[in-house]
């Protein structure tokens, strides 16, 4: 990579990196495997710096590559989680504060009780405010899964016992 | 409490993530990671071309060009190149007929999980990085997955507003490429052409449908046809076609040189090793490294790394330590300016380490590879 496009990735880099962690967080529910997500994503696109850099929407990308990153790190977590009997249900749900109930670790433990599709829905949907149609590009789904998905989703999130608690304190 | 509607569940996640305060960003363990993707992606190009060497000894139609001799020593002058786009009823994903002195292959492109494959006239090339989306802005076309050498299949791919691209050729033809949507219209539209070698492209126009956009005199020296450098209408193809040999050394008994290569396409790099890494501008840019930079890594035959480096006057010399075998200094060269440090390394062995020293010793920067 020549020297002017390595400062362009550089400061690229540097305006995404916060936002491409607490996306990983979001889906994650894990700070640490966050920033991991992130540096892959970024990774990815510096790999790929010529295409990326002229895309429409580059960000687009790095955000289809955290999703797919993060589904590939859940399959890994679970095989080796299964491999030495950790309890893969209570470990997903688990902040990273430290067992502190505080408001973050609420909605985060709520989003980790939704099944992965969901979550991916409602982070992208509801907190990225992305429309439905950018959704499915991301996902590789159609509107309308995103449609049944978020509709699922909020029910559930309706039902939360996570919220419900963090509600009442 | 509970999710009462949507803007409810807004302000909950925004409160809950907005202000989250990642660590500093580890950008040189981001760029290191992003190398290692790039080295990966041309070890596969090269496994998938073994591959499709072994399929091709089983295909009559294929062996007529793998038993073609090995690149030929002077570039044809008498050939005739044809490009025929889709017609009615042409099967799905068809980019374009190619031909080459009467001979036709149907260049098709199809999405798979991961991205897109081109299926040419001697083998298949993937890429995985999604497929090509669209884009409005940057430069009016730009070639990707190619095959061959001698011939060659080139693909690549159109700005949105470009409706067709110009094709000049040495012996005087004038090709019309045009591209087609055969991903849909989301993205990018794809042309392709066959020719003979890459060095007889001399000329890439695009135009829109008002009229020409630009052109490039494309880079060919490397066996593919990179428009690197997009020129407006008019304007002069400058600086005429230069080469300098930038380093040079021998891998078991078999010698290698890195070139660098000016002309209207701007600078590339490469000669040793596959592929080639270009830039715009002139080689004045690589002037300004502030101790020592790894300008980029490719990959030989025979697990071989070859690493081109930019040092500053300051460094008297670069010292690389395989993981193992002993380690070896390497003196830079000037060349237009610019002094270069380029080695060769095995790969896929452990962890290559540098470091530049001035001429008292002074250790002044390290790294590794990849």
């Amino acid at each position: 990579m020549q020297q002017s496009a390595a400062t362009e990735f550089g400061e690229f880099a540097h305006a995404r990196w916060p936002g491409l962690v607490r996306l990983g967080y979001a889906l994650s529910g894990d700070r640490h495997l966050a920033e991991d997500l992130a540096q892959t994503a970024l990774a990815s696109a510096y790999a790929s710096w010529a295409r990326v850099r002229r895309a429409d929407d580059p960000d687009a990308y790095l955000r289809r590559i955290i999703v797919n990153a993060h589904r590939s790190a859940f399959r890994k977590r679970r095989v080796s989680e299964r491999l030495t009997g950790a309890q893969q249900e209570a470990a997903a749900a688990a902040p990273d504060l430290a067992g502190q109930r505080d408001d973050r670790a609420a909605v985060v433990a709520a989003l980790a009780a939704l099944p992965s599709r969901q979550r991916e829905v409602v982070v992208l949907r509801f907190w990225l405010d992305l429309t439905e149609s950018q959704v499915a590009a991301v996902l590789g789904c159609s509107i309308g899964n995103v449609k049944s998905q978020s509709s699922r989703a909020l029910a559930k999130l309706r039902e939360s016992a996570d919220l419900a608690e963090w509600r009442t304190k | 409490m509970s999710i009462r509607d949507e803007q409810d569940l807004r302000d909950q996640l925004g409160a809950a993530l907005d202000d989250l305060a990642p660590g500093p960003l580890p950008l040189p363990a981001v760029v290191r990671q992003g190398r290692s993707v790039m080295i990966r992606r041309r070890v596969t190009v090269a496994v998938a071309a073994a591959v499709i060497v072994a399929a091709a000894a089983a295909t009559p139609s294929i062996l007529h060009w793998l038993r073609q001799p090995a690149p030929p020593p002077v570039v044809p002058t008498h050939y005739h190149v044809t490009v025929l786009p889709p017609g009615p009823g042409s099967s799905k994903g068809l980019i374009a007929t190619v031909g080459i002195d009467g001979r036709r292959w149907k260049v098709t492109g199809t999405a798979n999980a991961t991205g897109m494959c081109i299926n040419g006239f001697t083998s298949i090339a993937c890429e995985a990085d999604g497929l090509p989306r669209v884009y409005r802005s940057g430069d009016p076309a730009s070639t990707g997955l190619g095959s061959g050498r001698y011939p060659l299949l080139e693909t690549g791919t159109v700005r949105a507003n470009v409706a067709f691209l110009r094709l000049r050729l040495s012996n005087g033809q004038v090709l019309t490429l045009r591209p087609v949507p055969v991903f849909g219209h989301a993205h990018a539209a794809i042309f392709a052409f066959a020719v003979p070698a890459a060095q007889v492209v001399t000329q890439i126009s695009a135009y829109s449908r008002h009229g020409e956009i630009g052109y490039a005199v494309p880079f060919t020296a490397l066996g593919s046809v990179e428009p690197v450098r997009w020129l407006k209408p008019g304007q002069p193809a400058l600086p005429s076609p230069a080469r300098y040999r930038i380093g040079s050394g021998s891998v078991g008994g078999t010698p290698w040189s890195e070139y660098l290569y000016t002309g209207p396409w701007g600078t590339c790099m490469g000669g040793a090793g596959g592929g080639s890494d270009c830039w715009t501008g002139g080689v004045g840019q690589l002037a300004h490294v502030k101790v020592a930079d790894v300008l980029g890594v490719s990959v030989g035959s025979g697990n071989t790394w070859f690493v081109p480096m930019a040092v500053a006057p300051t460094v008297s010399y670069v010292l690389v330590s395989p993981a193992h075998g002993a380690s070896f200094r390497v003196r830079p060269e000037r060349t237009n300016g610019v002094r270069f440090a380029v080695f060769a390394v095995p790969s896929g062995h452990g962890t290559t380490r540098w470091a530049a020293y001035s001429a008292s010793g002074t250790r002044l920067a390290s790294g590794r590879l990849p």
